[in-house]
């Protein structure tokens, strides 16, 4: 059944990634309580576009001050530019294989590809790139377009290609998993790409490195208009993966070790939002029946659990 | 005073066992490994149906049999029920390096059984060895810490073979190797995903044939099926297949279009699946070379060109067979061919023929680019086995012109913006090339 189209929400408001940029930032929080890691410390790199988001709340939330934004349009130089929220940001132009080996890898970062397209062996390659250069306590984060129908319909050269052959063609024969064909389909596909993305973050770590590993932390997926999936973890050495342990990130909802976790925020309006508020917080999820709204059930738990990270978009008066 | 006498001395001359284990492991992958040891369960297997003379179905001659391999970063173990190794092999030869020069060749053995493959992935991979096995009749055990083995007296290779029972046993038929204290690079590979994913599919690639008589493989838990190599066959397209036999050995010759060809060959390009095509040379049902793509099986020979990216798509199996395992073309490693074979010989020439049809066809195709392609992915993918007997490949039939190869670079603007001015729905330089000439071909010259 087609969405109706109010729930077709105009694509410059996303809530379920806004919660997703939230969640990220308190894992990186939540890590930071180590005194081991400290994220003031920090460098971020990020792909900002012209908005930024990711990086006003590392500056903001986590007092991160060099941040890194890198962008491919050589067209919108000077837009990237005029619209760097902090002086602490840098803007570099240029694909992220150009601009990858040209930073400074000697210090402790936090990398966040979030790519807007769908999966691409670039990527791949940027994973290789920057995992060489990392070093223990480093954070390398990815998002992706994780909609199925990217590996169906795909021909090479006008010869259709079968979806677990095209997914291997993009990804590498040794990421995808054995048998992956019953998977490929709307509801399992962001599964696959999560541990596609598992496989090649652990695996070029234990190639580059001999002495240390990748520890997934985060498996999400959340879709406003687009399925995406962001895959992310720590690399770290013996003893700073005993420190990881020790700040507790395990035991957040949505630690990559408990599977892949779900957000799925409702689009909802003003007066409905603060409706809902009104029960929350409360023990348990609400019944669909207290609301004089219809809301799904998934729907109504990832609103119950996150509600306070659910943005608030209000028309600016200038 | 008298002359010195000339006398003769000795020079040392042994090996060391520390060397000896360096140049043993050099050059083998771990994934070889893993196929070198389940190379071994299949010649468990097939000595255990000979001895109990028992003419099995052939489809499912090794139905009932399995083998279990586990690996992480800490350990190593493949476990199977494929017969164990008596008490006089184990003592006699199982464990020396190499056939030894006076152990009189059971003929009914295959070549190169209790070569090097057991002891070079046990050595390969780890410090402590446990070998547990048992034939039904006899069983031992055998715990093997290499840097204690290497302090033994120089002269000494010996292993020592513990809890060994005779003429009857409880411990149940087969064998089980152990191993710990694994180097940390081997432990670093088990752990991760990649090589789970990449030695399953070489497993699922080199015994597919394997895999389908019912051998049963399991790598971590989950149980591994075959991948048959695949050819497409219609009225148009159709690999060429034949039988011939010499003797007691027999060959078929299987070779042809898999997949349609590239039309990018350029390096960046990575063509799906390309590491899977070229030739495949099985002896009774063991894959013995891989996707070759080197004179081994032909390529650059004579009037065959050697490999390049644009006879990507093409597979061709050569299977020999013998109840007679020494007159097959196989090398006692059991992973390389044996050129010199006779019967090889004859088959190459049969393959060099199939292989210059293809790379011709290559060549001609791109006359009729469209055409051949459409033909090419219209024939139907099957199986080897369900593929007809044919003395001819057939390929689509295309229009024999001499074509020029035309490339050039120009700004990425300037093709992106002729692009879109000729309406194309992606940019494609290819495409811009082709239709800016036949623009200026159809409005210039003159017909």
């Amino acid at each position: 059944m087609r969405e109706p189209s109010f729930e077709k929400i105009d694509y410059t408001l996303r809530p379920n990634k806004n919660v997703q940029r939230k969640l990220v930032v308190e894992m990186l929080s939540r890590v930071g309580r180590s005194p081991r890691f400290k994220l003031a410390n920090y460098r971020y790199v990020g792909l900002g576009s012209i908005w930024f988001a990711d990086f006003i709340l590392m500056h903001r939330h986590l007092g991160i001050t060099d941040l890194d934004s890198i962008e491919r349009e050589a067209t919108r130089e000077r837009r990237m530019e005029f619209n760097r929220p902090f002086s602490c940001v840098t803007v570099w132009i240029g694909p992220t294989s150009d601009v990858i080996p040209t930073l400074d890898w000697n210090k402790p970062t936090v990398v966040w590809l979030d790519y807007d397209d769908p999966l691409r062996k670039y990527m791949f390659d940027d994973f290789e790139a920057v995992l060489r250069r990392l070093h223990s306590g480093d954070v390398l984060i990815a998002t992706v377009n994780a909609n199925v129908d990217q590996i169906r319909d795909v021909k090479e050269e006008e010869v259709p290609l079968d979806p677990d052959t095209a997914l291997r063609q993009v990804c590498g024969d040794e990421n995808v998993p054995i048998d992956v064909a019953p998977d490929l389909n709307p509801k399992r596909f962001p599964f696959v790409v999560g541990k596609i993305f598992a496989n090649a973050l652990v695996t070029t770590t234990a190639r580059s490195h001999t002495d240390l590993q990748f520890v997934p932390l985060l498996n999400i997926t959340y879709k406003d208009t687009t399925r995406m999936v962001t895959c992310g973890g720590m690399v770290v050495d013996d003893s700073d993966r005993g420190e990881l342990k020790a700040s507790g990130v395990e035991d957040l909802e949505y630690f990559a070790g408990r599977g892949q976790f779900e957000i799925s925020v409702p689009h909802l309006t003003h007066k409905e939002r603060l409706e809902f508020n009104k029960l929350l917080p409360c023990a348990a999820p609400p019944d669909p029946s207290k609301l004089p709204f219809e809301l799904k059930p998934k729907e109504i738990e990832s609103y119950w659990k996150f509600y306070l990270q659910y943005p608030v978009y209000q028309e600016l008066q200038h | 005073m008298p002359e010195e006498q000339a006398t003769t001395e000795t020079a040392q001359g042994n090996p060391s066992k520390g060397f000896f284990i360096a140049m043993l492991t050099r050059d083998i992958s771990l994934s070889d490994c893993i196929l070198d040891l389940l190379d071994n369960c299949v010649d468990g297997i097939n000595r255990k149906v000979r001895t109990n003379g028992a003419m099995t179905d052939t489809n499912n001659k090794y139905s009932g049999f399995w083998v279990t391999v586990k690996f992480d970063p800490n350990t190593f173990s493949i476990s199977d029920n494929c017969g164990g190794i008596s008490l006089d092999a184990a003592k006699n030869y199982a464990f020396r390096f190499g056939k030894p020069e006076d152990v009189i060749q059971d003929p009914g053995q295959p070549i190169g059984l209790y070569g090097i493959g057991m002891k070079r992935a046990m050595f390969k991979m780890g410090k402590a060895i446990k070998v547990v096995s048992s034939t039904g009749e006899d069983s031992f055990e055998l715990d093997l810490v290499v840097d204690d083995w290497r302090k033994q007296p120089e002269a000494d290779w010996t292993f020592k073979l513990s809890n060994v029972r005779r003429n009857a046993t409880d411990v149940e038929v087969g064998t089980t190797i152990s191993i710990t204290e694994l180097h940390p690079s081997v432990g670093r590979e088990f752990g991760t995903p990649g090589f789970s994913i990449s030695s399953t599919r070489a497993i699922k690639r080199d015994y597919a044939f394997i895999l389908q008589h019912g051998l049963i493989v399991k790598v971590n838990d989950k149980a591994v099926h075959g991948t048959m190599p695949t050819f497409r066959e219609s009225g148009e397209v159709a690999p060429l297949r034949v039988r011939r036999s010499e003797g007691e050995v027999e060959v078929e010759i299987t070779g042809g279009l898999s997949a349609s060809p590239p039309e990018d060959d350029s390096p960046e390009h990575r063509f799906p699946e390309a590491e899977s095509y070229g030739w495949y040379v099985v002896c009774n049902d063991r894959v013995v070379v891989t996707a070759d793509r080197t004179n081994v099986t032909g390529w650059g020979v004579g009037s065959v060109p050697a490999w390049h990216p644009q006879f990507y798509g093409f597979l061709g199996v050569a299977h020999f067979r013998s109840s007679k395992p020494q007159l097959l073309p196989w090398r006692t490693t059991k992973r390389d061919v044996d050129p010199s074979n006779e019967l090889y010989k004859k088959a190459l020439v049969i393959m060099c023929e199939a292989a210059k049809t293809f790379t011709d066809y290559t060549n001609r195709r791109k006359t009729e680019l469209k055409k051949a392609r459409g033909l090419e992915s219209a024939a139907p993918v099957k199986p080897i086995s369900a593929v007809g007997f044919s003395n001819v490949m057939k390929l689509p039939a295309v229009a024999r012109t001499t074509m020029r190869r035309i490339s050039y670079e120009k700004p990425a603007t300037e093709v992106e913006a002729v692009a879109r001015a000729l309406r194309l729905r992606s940019v494609s330089a290819k495409e811009v090339g082709i239709r800016t000439f036949d623009y200026f071909v159809e409005r210039e010259v003159e017909k």
